[in-house]
């Protein structure tokens, strides 16, 4: 074992701290320290710096993360779990079977489409292989998390291609759950986590002919085509009926004492109709109504640019664009507020795996944008690496490996201030291809643990990497695409 | 392995007498637990909530990640949640969480492939009060000490802890290697724990 000096031994601490040393390392420097009087006072400050320099870091985030916490306590309190699971001074010794997943994906509505080929070609399978009495109304596009499709009193296996029939439905777990269906005239919906559609049919006679979505619980995104006058598609709740013939729009049904339904708007106009005594308005783009006991049903504009998160940094959410913002102040001195998490992703598809989004920023920066970060992982086992990292930023981008190579940096136009950029990274198998307005950034073969059989987790981080400056950017168009093979 | 810190003891128990506590009356915390027991999910947040910190950072000790530590964390508080009837009222709350986060952060850590931790010793007796009055006078110095960091040392430290980054994405920020990023991030630790010593007046500042 070679002999090292004071200092090298403290380097190779402060690596050991930063989880950057070398396993034949840490040995020498335990021994060196354990001996050493020198040595071991400032060793043993540098743990409780350590400590200190964590806490704070968490401390900072705090807010955010007890807000997590407890939006996961209270479905477990609605929902608890039927296994008991090992923890300390518990006889029974059994493992964790829930396997709880990150809950940080509460931007996972977002998720978009599988690939438009696979699902075509499964609807066209689909509806000609199908019987007539019970055609083919949707097929899953993407499906994340825990999810089963309601048939004849039973819950089955879901996977992307999955054909929904009339008088079935789909349900999402309350952890993490996510699901995308498709007509075949292209409307999706997108129901998220702890959502329940209870049954899809079509046709019907007088109001009730269409397409009829009966949502029992939840929140559920549509994007709905054109649709005929006479045959509109009808979102059912517990509450009221949302009719529309061709818009985007959220609505969400809460259930227990305080039931209601929520119906936002983002383009477009949906008649909503109360269910007892049959009031009905319309709720134009831009604007919300809520149905509940004792609330008078009338439109009123959403909120928009409402700050929902941020710490030094500030997030603003627009409900109708469905864009969000980001601004800062000078983040010197005001350490933890430098870059913000804004997604989190799953992809257990294990196919190609595509994020775009676009962006401008106000004043532009060359250290400013926005930060994928790409881990294999394993369903059953968590993020097992961080393999890649994707950064764009307002004067290029940068790829760096999950071995912490800066792998390949690039040089692009920036648009002016209010012209968006769009970025668009694509990973397939250990192919990555990133484009910045529809051109090639930079491309490559990754190779570092992202291989074409491993599931992948997405992170989307907003912020300036460099920490130093006031920075306003706006973030749109955000989409993730993933497709089996 | 480390030898315990009287300094650093004493120091913590003059913060406390000057009254800067925030840790939670016992009693309180047991009244809270009990109610939690009872079908209350508030009160298993509120005991909760003044350990979080504190419970993250361990896992981050142990892992060595920082989002890997908060997916810890969250499977730990459910785990302890689930298991809540089991809890005696007599254990320590915060030693019953810190046990169940250091199982879960191991067998992350296995997960994540990285090599043995090394110095178990030493963060098991940094973190064996995962309460947020253990670290408090740190806390409060520390803020002033992060201001005056300035260039590279305060971008490093940033970097790395509070924004979760490698030290390789790091050496592209500051424009320098990975060797020369730890000798800035080692550098860096030194300043800072003169400037601690400093502003918390202990002594034997090397």
């Amino acid at each position: 074992m070679k002999p090292r000096s004071c200092q090298e031994v403290l380097t190779l601490l402060s690596d050991l701290l930063a989880g950057a040393i070398a396993a034949e390392d840490i040995e020498t420097v335990e021994i060196h320290v354990a001996k050493c009087d020198s040595c071991r006072p400032l060793a043993e400050d540098f743990f409780w710096q350590h400590r200190a320099l964590a806490e704070v870091a968490a401390h900072l985030e705090a807010a955010e993360f007890r807000s997590r916490l407890h939006a996961l306590l209270a479905k477990e309190a609605r929902h608890p779990a039927t296994a008991q699971v090992a923890a300390p001074f518990v006889s029974s010794g059994r493992k964790d079977s829930s396997q709880v997943r990150p809950s940080r994906r509460w931007a996972r509505s977002v998720i978009a489409a599988a690939g438009l080929f696979v699902v075509f070609a499964t609807l066209w399978w689909a509806v000609t292989s199908r019987e007539a009495s019970n055609p083919v109304l949707a097929v899953v596009e993407s499906a994340d998390g825990e999810v089963h499709v309601l048939a004849g009193g039973k819950r089955l296996v879901c996977r992307v291609g999955t054909a929904l029939g009339s008088g079935q439905g789909i349900v999402t777990s309350a952890q993490g759950g996510a699901v995308t269906l498709k007509y075949v005239d292209g409307s999706r919906l997108e129901l998220a986590a702890g959502g329940e559609i209870a049954e899809l049919s079509e046709g019907g006679a007088g109001e009730s002919r269409g397409k009829l979505v009966t949502l029992s619980k939840g929140s559920l995104r549509a994007v709905v085509v054109q649709q005929a006058a006479d045959r509109p598609m009808i979102v059912s709740t517990l509450h009221a009926d949302a009719r529309v013939v061709g818009t985007t729009f959220r609505i969400a049904v809460s259930v227990g004492e305080e039931a209601s339904t929520r119906l936002e708007v983002m383009e477009g106009k949906v008649r909503l109709r109360r269910l007892l005594g049959g009031q009905s308005v319309d709720v134009l783009a831009g604007h919300y109504a809520v149905v509940a006991s004792g609330i008078e049903m009338s439109p009123k504009p959403l909120a928009r640019w409402s700050l929902v998160q941020g710490y030094g940094w500030s997030v603003a959410y627009d409900p109708v664009s469905e864009s969000y913002r980001f601004s800062g102040v000078n983040s010197r001195g005001v350490f933890g507020g430098a870059a913000l998490k804004l997604m989190e992703v799953w992809n257990p598809s294990k196919g190609p795996f595509e994020l775009s989004y676009q962006f401008d920023v106000r004043e532009p920066q060359p250290q400013f944008g926005i930060h994928a970060a790409f881990q294999r992982a394993s369903e059953s086992e968590g993020v097992l690496d961080q393999s890649l990292q994707v950064q764009v930023f307002a004067g290029g981008l940068q790829v760096v490996s999950g071995r912490e190579q800066v792998m390949g940096t690039a040089t692009f136009q920036q648009p002016p201030p209010g012209i968006p950029a769009t970025v668009k990274i694509r990973i397939d198998g250990e192919r990555i291809r990133v484009e910045i307005n529809g051109k090639l950034g930079w491309a490559g073969l990754h190779g570092h643990g992202l291989e074409g059989s491993s599931p992948m987790k997405l992170r989307l981080i907003v912020g300036d990497v460099a920490g130093a400056r006031a920075a306003e950017c706006t973030l749109r168009k955000l989409t993730v695409v993933s497709s089996s093979r | 392995m480390l030898p315990h810190s009287p300094s650093h003891h004493r120091l913590l128990q003059k913060v406390a007498f000057a009254g800067c506590s925030i840790h939670m009356d016992r009693n309180r915390e047991a009244d809270l637990l009990a109610k939690a027991k009872g079908g209350d999910v508030s009160g298993f947040e509120e005991a909760l909530a003044p350990y979080l910190p504190a419970l993250v950072a361990y896992g981050r000790a142990i892992c060595g990640d920082h989002h890997a530590a908060e997916d810890v964390v969250q499977e730990a508080v459910l785990i302890a949640y689930r298991n809540l009837d089991h809890f005696f009222p007599e254990t320590d709350f915060g030693a019953w969480l810190r046990a169940i986060v250091r199982r879960k952060a191991l067998e992350m850590r296995r997960t994540l492939g990285r090599v043995r931790l090394g110095f178990e010793e030493s963060f098991e007796r940094v973190f064996e009060d995962p309460g947020p009055d253990a670290v408090a006078p740190w806390r409060n110095a520390l803020t002033e000490c992060l201001k005056q960091l300035d260039g590279r040392a305060g971008e490093v430290v940033r970097g790395y802890y509070f924004e979760g980054r490698g030290l390789a994405e790091i050496a592209a920020i500051v424009k320098t290697s990975l060797v020369g990023t730890k000798q800035l991030l080692y550098r860096t630790r030194v300043i800072l724990r003169n400037c601690l010593r400093k502003r918390i007046g202990m002594e034997g500042v090397s």
